[in-house]
């Protein structure tokens, strides 16, 4: 499995996840493994087994409203641990000053709303891996 | 005489009356002695005279007799008498010129007698009669009796015969007699002096009493008293009435008295005294102004009789000065202090008119401000309501959302996938012999149902098992083929790759029967967001009802609660666990939308109360006619001090633009138009409001468990 790249998505919705894991799936399903976990908790045990499993989470792509850990905390504990590891939150709703402060922490690529446009996080991604 | 005097001076009144009346006694007693002495001594002289007019008739009879021819004759007898009666003081013969022919002393013989006596003589030869004088011999009184004698033929007078008697003796006698009366008459004197103070010391003591009272009003009374008689003097006065206009006078008027210090028209008043005295008026008075001492003082006076004589007339009257100065000045302070307090009460008064009609003004204002209110009250409620729904709304976008990116995003996937895959599948099915499509069918058929199931596709480790299962059976799995097998529901049990996919080109199968799975998947992403973006649009459809829906209809309390905690779900669902005690169905007759309302305030506040962590507790139950409802938070409880004013209109806690702080007062009104109240238990596990609605009907089923 080494070598193996992954793309984990986080949220707490199971059908916003599997619609987000098939999305990722159609169009990267060939170069990325796609994992999802429900929440931040389960998604930094995710990383780590993946991590020990030697495969690489260039993105992390997570609600932000969710309980337990939210998303801004999750990209923060995950790129501590992992800092290759780039975000990209997709939330409903999200405070201002949340969304400020996770752009300042570095590290996501960028935010957008639900719903979000299919081409836009294709095309986040997609610049991330060109850059 | 005046009762200026104090209890000795009693005494001495006393003595001197005594006294008087002692001397009084005593000098009648004297005229009465006096009187009796001299008609005694009168008598007394009377007896003598005519013992001694008898002694000279007998003896000049007896000279007549013996006829007095010759000087020897008669001195013989001179001399015989004198022997004879010894207390004859002397005897003497005389002629009618005076010549003594014969005297007891011898020595007078022969000579003449002095002219006065020669007249005496004379007189007696007159009356013919024997003539009794008293005359002063030496120290000697002497009653002489002079006696004519006669002789001859004719028996003429001849001369006298002067006999001299000696009184002086029994003279002594008399006066030593009266002197002893005298002195009976001073004893007696004495005696009557002594009874009389005696008496008057026994017997006068209540008038003595009387007195000293009266002196002693006299004296210490602090009104000016005078009594007065008809003379218009001062009979008796006190100390005060001296002071001011001098003390009792015997040569001054009370009139000159008052005229010492009273001005004219106050003496015209005090005149009246005079006049009641004379005129006989029961009573009279006035009040005054006088100057004493240079200081304005004000009297009043009054004058009433004191003793009436027998007659009727009033004999004594009496003047009463009171010195009312001080009197008026308090009631003058009082006076003005009344009409201070009268001008003080009228300007009150008139503050108060002119506060009441201010407060009259302002109440109508009140009135006109309280139905203003009332209107705004309405908009209150209302804007209360779209406060709490303002609450909801961040969180509904996200409820709406999220089921809606759901949406697009699986829309996208099949819109994406749906020719590839189905291409695929019809090719695979072409490809497939007897066998196979039977297994392909089957395959197809259960993993179809299986996408049906949108529980998490979270299948890291599940993956990692089937992987290992099957690399324990010799059979190596990559990665996405494992991941197929298990989303597919096919990694669970004991069967191998084989058993799985019985198909000689096995991964394209695998692929094929996914791709169908994942558009079934998608199909049902789809289904499953529209009915919650579905559930959303219909909870909040009770919100966007105006208030035209007025009617009251029969509802479960239960339903709405269900209602709320779907629109509530987001709030909710991270930290929040809802614990519902559904008892009873709670079935009540009342406006489904404002009793949401109150729902949705009390959820929303036990959500903010517990900082939307915690334990949210919504019981119904029944009791008797009454369905209670609890919502109960497990936050730190209300604080005591603001626990009494929660109920208060505009009372929050809450920041500037959360809340208008109606919430509960809002609350309150409407369960009171429905006939329920509300009350809370609050402490520091948290707090409980109760809510108690009369139940629409009076018995249920039982209830439904929770």
């Amino acid at each position: 499995m080494r070598g193996e790249r992954a793309i984990v998505c986080v949220d707490d919705e199971a059908i916003q996840l599997l619609a987000l894991k098939r999305e990722l799936g159609i169009r990267f399903g060939k170069r990325y493994l796609i994992e999802v976990a429900a929440d931040g908790e389960r998604a930094l045990d995710l990383l780590e087994g993946l991590s020990a499993e030697g495969i690489d989470v260039p993105f992390l792509i997570t609600d932000w409203l969710m309980p337990g850990i939210r998303g801004d905390e999750l990209i923060k504990l995950a790129r501590a641990r992992f800092p290759r590891v780039r975000a990209i939150m997709i939330t409903g709703q999200a405070d201002e000053e949340a969304k400020r402060r996770c752009v300042e922490e570095g590290g996501v690529l960028g935010i957008l709303g639900k719903p979000w446009r299919r081409d836009d996080l294709i095309a986040t991604i997609e610049s991330a891996e060109a850059g | 005489m005046a009762w200026r005097a104090s209890a000795s001076s009693l005494d001495r009144a006393d003595n001197r009356l005594a006294i008087s009346y002692g001397l009084l006694v005593l000098v009648l007693m004297l005229v009465v002695s006096l009187v009796a002495s001299s008609s005694f001594l009168r008598l007394q002289g009377v007896e003598e005279d005519r013992l001694a007019g008898a002694i000279a008739a007998v003896l000049s009879d007896s000279i007549s007799r013996v006829s007095f021819s010759g000087k020897y004759q008669a001195r013989l007898l001179v001399e015989e008498m004198k022997a004879r009666v010894p207390e004859l003081d002397y005897i003497s013969v005389e002629d009618l010129d005076g010549k003594v022919v014969a005297n007891s002393d011898p020595s007078l013989d022969d000579t003449l007698v002095s002219i006065d006596r020669l007249a005496a003589t004379r007189r007696a030869l007159a009356l013919g009669a024997p003539l009794v004088v008293e005359r002063g011999r030496g120290n000697e009184v002497v009653k002489e009796i002079v006696a004519p004698y006669r002789g001859g033929l004719d028996s003429e007078v001849l001369g006298m015969v002067r006999v001299g008697i000696g009184v002086s003796d029994e003279r002594r006698r008399q006066l030593a007699s009266l002197l002893g009366l005298v002195a009976l008459a001073a004893a007696l004197t004495a005696f009557a002096i002594g009874a009389v103070l005696v008496l008057s010391r026994r017997f006068g003591g209540a008038i003595r009493n009387m007195a000293l009272q009266l002196q002693g009003i006299l004296d210490h009374a602090p009104l000016a008293i005078v009594v007065g008689d008809r003379e218009g003097r001062s009979i008796a006065q006190s100390s005060e009435f001296s002071r001011l206009f001098g003390g009792p006078s015997e040569d001054r008027s009370l009139g000159q008295a008052f005229s010492s210090v009273l001005p004219a028209e106050p003496i015209e008043e005090l005149q009246r005294l005079h006049d009641l005295v004379s005129g006989g008026e029961k009573m009279a008075g006035a009040d005054m102004e006088v100057l004493i001492e240079g200081e304005r003082r004000e009297w009043q006076v009054s004058e009433f009789p004191v003793a009436l004589d027998n007659r009727g007339r009033v004999d004594l009257a009496c003047a009463l000065i009171r010195d009312i100065t001080e009197e008026k000045k308090a009631q003058k302070a009082i006076r003005d202090l009344n009409a201070e307090l009268e001008r003080k009460v009228a300007r009150r008064t008139a503050d108060l008119e002119e506060s009441n009609s201010s407060l009259r003004k302002s109440n109508e204002e009140l009135k006109r401000t309280l139905d203003a209110l009332t209107v705004t009250q309405s908009r209150l409620v209302q804007s209360e309501k779209l406060a709490a729904l303002g609450q909801l709304v961040a969180g509904l976008a996200h409820e709406i959302n999220t089921p809606l990116g759901a949406i697009s995003s699986s829309n996208g996937n099949i819109l994406a996938s749906l020719r590839g895959d189905l291409g695929e599948l019809i090719a695979v099915s072409r490809s497939l012999d007897e066998a196979e499509a039977e297994a392909f069918l089957r395959l197809l058929d259960a993993s179809l149902d299986r996408a049906a199931d949108l529980s998490a596709g979270e299948d890291w480790s599940a993956r990692k098992a089937a992987m290992a299962r099957f690399a324990e059976m010799g059979q190596s799995v990559d990665l996405r083929t494992a991941e197929m097998i298990v989303e597919l529901g096919l990694g669970a049990g004991g069967a191998s790759l084989a058993e799985l996919l019985p198909f000689r080109d096995r991964s394209r199968v695998l692929s094929a029967v996914h791709g169908a799975a994942m558009l079934r998947q998608g199909a049902e992403i789809v289904r499953d967001a529209c009915e919650k973006a579905t559930y959303v649009v219909q909870a909040l459809r009770y919100y966007s009802y105006r208030d035209e829906n007025d009617e009251d209809v029969e509802l479960s309390v239960r339903k709405e609660l269900g209602n709320l905690i779907a629109l509530y779900r987001n709030k909710i669902k991270y930290g929040v666990e809802v614990v519902t005690d559904y008892a009873d169905e709670g079935i009540v007759v009342g406006h489904r939308n404002r009793l949401n309302q109150v729902w949705m305030n009390l959820i929303n506040n036990a959500l903010q109360a517990m900082s939307n962590k915690g334990r949210l507790g919504l019981g119904i139950r029944r009791s008797g006619g009454r369905i209670l409802v609890s919502v109960q938070d497990d936050g730190p409880g209300i604080p005591e001090d603001i626990q009494g004013r929660v109920f208060e209109p505009f009372f929050t806690t809450k920041a500037l633009g959360e809340g208008t702080g109606l919430g509960l007062d809002i609350c309150k009104k409407i369960l009171q138009a429905h006939g329920a109240d509300i009350s809370f238990e609050t402490g520091p596990g948290g707090t409980t409001f109760l809510v108690s609605l009369p139940a629409a009907r009076p018995a249920t089923e039982g209830g439904r468990a929770g």
